[in-house]
């Protein structure tokens, strides 16, 4: 079989997947993740002494901790299934690939199982927030040494 | 049915609108007219959706809450109230937040009774106001 025909059988078969309503999913569930998130950081600002300035580490932490025990609990991949991207693009979806790749490697013991897995999609994630950081600030200090912007 | 849901949905958003003043002043000192001119101004700022101005003494703290898409030049709108407040009563420290946290604390404050705890309170939230993390 030509790698053509391949293909044209391949698009023949493949069901179709409906692009709108799986964006609407995405759409209603990551909105639903961003509200639970801005309610937890409107309850660190009125329950303890957070700024709007300062409420983002411990409301980013919640979350990821509330995703974590979902994983473990196996219902964000429910979740995930239902809404794709719209679980997994907010920060509960960097939750999720830690612990989902740590309990993957969890048969291979502690060290090379968990240990050496548990990073291993997120790790892409640290690795590219960190360099993609580096530069924005980067630019950023530029604009401001030219004058254009201020810190 | 339908109906029935839609004027309830309206009376609801209606509520939902709440019937406090933009501006909303508590003062303890007697220069009344510094404090009426502020209002004025406050009230006058098509990008201040509302605000709280607490005179205390020598303290002047203004708590606003700004229009959703006005939140991306907060920065620049909170400095220029603090020139243009400080330019005209030099003599009192001058205090400008347009954080969410100011604005529930110093609503909260405008009940307090006792004068001395008040101003402890504020002190407080003005070094709360510098934290940076």
């Amino acid at each position: 079989m030509k790698e053509q025909q391949y293909n044209t059988l391949k698009d023949q078969i493949t069901p179709k997947s409906p692009i709108a309503i799986n964006c609407l999913k995405a759409f209603a569930v990551g909105g639903v993740i961003c509200c639970v998130g801005q309610a937890i950081s409107f309850f660190y600002m009125m329950f303890f002494d957070f700024t709007e300035k300062t409420v983002g580490n411990p409301t980013v932490a919640t979350m990821v901790f509330i995703a974590m025990l979902l994983t473990g609990f196996g219902q964000y991949r429910k979740l995930g299934q239902f809404a794709g991207a719209g679980s997994a693009v907010p920060v509960t979806g960097f939750g999720n690939a830690v612990v989902s790749s740590a309990i993957e490697g969890k048969t291979e013991g502690l060290v090379l199982g968990v240990g050496s897995n548990m990073f291993k999609l997120a790790g892409s994630v640290i690795l590219f927030g960190v360099v993609s950081a580096f530069f924005v600030t980067l630019i950023k200090l530029i604009l401001v040494s030219v004058g254009v912007a201020a810190w | 049915m339908w109906k029935a849901i839609l004027t309830l949905s309206l009376l609801l958003i209606l509520a939902g609108c709440n019937d406090r003043e933009k501006v909303v002043t508590y003062a303890l000192t007697d220069n009344e007219q510094n404090q009426q001119e502020i209002e004025k101004l406050l009230k006058e700022d098509d990008a201040i959706e509302q605000a709280n101005l607490l005179v205390i003494e020598d303290e002047l703290f203004v708590a606003m809450q700004l229009k959703p898409f006005e939140k991306w030049n907060r920065k620049k709108i909170e400095e220029d109230w603090k020139k243009k407040l400080e330019d005209k009563f030099s003599d009192s420290k001058v205090n400008v937040s347009a954080d969410f946290k100011m604005f529930w604390e110093s609503t909260k404050l405008m009940e307090e009774k006792d004068q001395k705890k008040m101003l402890k309170e504020l002190h407080a939230l003005k070094k709360l106001a510098k934290e940076e993390t």
